[in-house]
């Protein structure tokens, strides 16, 4: 069973790496439309054809997708300033708490967020005021997809946090010294 | 039960979920979201998640901290702060407690490029402390001096935490940024004079500097950091003069950046662009969370009336304004050693802000005083992450009790600097008012 959720767990961290790996390369290629858009606009005054609308667009890709390689990595802050003084199994277990209530929590934000773009979808929603228009739906969906990939993650840690005793999970002992 | 102590109850919650260990986007998005389901039930409160994610994530000009984050991991990738250390300690040396002036003005200049205070904290320490150290600087002094100075770096623009004041309280970016520049060179000013006056009161704290250099020599180690200043100065003039959005100036920020890791780091090898990137997607994951469960925390309250209500209380019970705003600051304070500076502003803001609003100060003033006193709390003992970081980064170096036993001549600097933000509001008003 804990050999199960280990390789589970060590399968979803690649995926959400990769979901990062694209969030960065969408990073780059903002700042490049944002930069040839005003060099464009300011010197030739000629603004890229949606380029306002493209960065609104991939900006969702480059908030959303990271959140779950962020708790992989644990980059979410927490205050450890009274847990620090508790003792590595009571942090496991509230650790473990925790993870339980962002799965429960963010379950309930994929459910919105998915309708939200399911809507979007079904109405072929589209980008308004670009003088190219392409539809909304798909950074809607990224941003389900980002939850979606988060809630999954908070429910691996949390099996991952009760098969793995305190002594053998070097992030209980990295939190004391957070 | 009535709706206002649902909210209070809320609060209340949230402090004993963040103590308790959450993760502070977790313990804000999930009181918000249990908060609203209480007070207008589930559908609702599934349908305002499903917003209020994407509304947040779907602004132009909210990818301004993806580039400010991207310009600052770009800065460091180029070496632009052991460019700016040098060119610091030629110039600035010979001064009282020259190389802690130094350090100190070369981490300003570095937080303008990079925004990032806990990143300026550990470069300096690196590049200044070992150097201070040998020449016979007090081991606490030295590293306090450089923990304090980390913190510049999110008042002076450009300052991701300062655009997150500006999205959790719907306030214009670019005049937020333009309001840190005064109070941010005064603060550094302070800070600096704090470092001169130890000096000269107790010499064997900073001893003199021996070494002199040559113009020529101090000419030459501006050849690196020039165009940073440049870079610096279109940003800001372009901001100022409405010629740049904000998100604009993070991209032209981001790309000269990138430029000068390229030619620093001789091609595209040493700058580690994949590692880049990643860096800086997570912290924008990090920044967003907390911002996205700031907001609907912001929601729940705003819902509730509390919000409401505790500023009604504040601003119509008699209080006189500075005895509130002496309170807001011990609120901050205290909360200010617990978490980091964006889980602050998300936290506090929907509570103080209509407080401050109500008592009449201005947006961008409170903006701007909020961030100090967050920085405040970024070196104020128990937690004092910049502390953390300068030890971490020290390694044998220097002990955590040393380095808060240094700090208390900063820590006054900053109280004064907190004085003159009440006494001359101006002083961050000034800029913004002629944009």
């Amino acid at each position: 069973m804990k050999t199960a959720i280990l390789t589970l767990h060590a399968w979803n961290t690649r995926l959400v790496k990769w979901a990062a790996i694209v969030a960065g390369i969408a990073t780059f290629v903002i700042m490049w439309v944002i930069d040839i858009n005003a060099v464009s606009r300011k010197f030739l005054n000629a603004p890229l054809p949606a380029g306002v609308e493209l960065t609104q667009s991939l900006l969702p890709v480059v908030v959303m997708l990271p959140f779950a390689w962020a708790l992989a990595t644990r980059h979410h802050v927490s205050s450890a300033f009274v847990t620090s003084r508790l003792s590595p199994e009571t942090r496991r277990w509230l650790w473990v708490f925790w993870m339980i209530v962002g799965c429960v929590l963010f379950a309930f934000v994929t459910y919105g967020t998915w309708a939200y773009a399911l809507r979007s979808y079904h109405m072929g929603e589209q980008v308004w005021g670009a003088t190219l228009r392409f539809p909304l739906w798909p950074s809607k969906m990224a941003v389900s997809l980002g939850t979606c990939l988060v809630c999954i993650q908070f429910g691996l840690e949390a099996l991952r946090g009760m098969v793995t005793p305190a002594s053998e999970d070097p992030h209980v002992e990295m939190d004391l010294h957070a | 039960m009535p709706d206002l102590v649902v909210g209070i109850l809320g609060i209340g919650l949230l402090l004993v979920s963040i103590l308790g260990g959450a993760p502070i986007m977790v313990a804000l998005t999930a009181t918000g979201f249990f908060g609203i389901i209480v007070l207008k039930g589930i559908v609702p409160a599934t349908a305002i998640l499903g917003t209020i994610f994407f509304s947040v994530v779907n602004g132009f000009h909210f990818s301004v901290i993806p580039m400010f984050l991207l310009m600052g991991f770009f800065a460091m990738r180029a070496g632009i702060g052991n460019d700016l250390f040098d060119a610091a300690q030629k110039w600035l040396g010979r001064l009282p407690g020259g190389l802690a002036v130094a350090s100190t003005g070369a981490a300003a200049a570095f937080g303008a490029a990079s925004g990032s205070s806990v990143g300026t904290a550990t470069l300096f320490t690196r590049l200044a402390l070992p150097e201070m150290i040998s020449r016979g600087y007090n081991r606490g002094f030295a590293a306090a001096s450089i923990a304090i100075a980390g913190t510049l770096a999110v008042l002076i623009p450009p300052s991701a935490l300062m655009v997150v004041y500006g999205i959790l309280t719907d306030s214009g970016i670019g005049k937020l940024l333009i309001a840190g520049i005064l109070p941010g060179a005064i603060f550094a000013t302070l800070l600096v004079a704090t470092i001169m006056i130890v000096a000269l009161l107790d010499p064997a704290k900073a001893p003199a500097e021996t070494q002199s250099y040559t113009w020529g020599e101090r000419f030459w180690s501006l050849r690196m950091v020039g165009p940073l200043f440049l870079v610096i100065l279109i940003m800001l003039g372009g901001l100022y003069g409405g010629v740049f959005t904000p998100s604009e100036a993070g991209g032209v920020g981001a790309f000269v950046t990138f430029v000068m890791a390229i030619v620093r780091q001789r091609g595209f090898r040493g700058l580690h662009l994949g590692e880049t990137l990643m860096e800086t997607v997570t912290l924008t994951a990090m920044i967003f969370a907390i911002i996205i469960g700031g907001l609907l925390f912001a929601r729940f309250l705003a819902l509730s009336g509390a919000s409401g209500g505790i500023r009604d209380l504040l601003v119509e019970g008699g209080l006189s304004p500075l005895v509130v705003v002496t309170i807001v600051t011990l609120v901050y304070l205290v909360l200010g050693t617990l978490m980091d500076a964006p889980s602050l502003l998300a936290i506090s803001l929907p509570i103080t802000y209509p407080v401050m609003l109500g008592l009449g100060y201005d947006p961008l003033w409170f903006g701007v005083y909020v961030v100090i006193l967050a920085e405040i709390g970024a070196v104020t003992p128990p937690v004092g992450i910049n502390c953390f970081v300068v030890k971490g980064a020290a390694g044998d170096l220097v002990t955590l009790e040393q380095i808060f036993g240094g700090l208390w001549p900063f820590l006054l600097a900053s109280f004064l600097m907190l004085v003159l933000m009440i006494i001359w509001p101006d002083m961050a008003l000034l800029l913004p008012r002629t944009m």
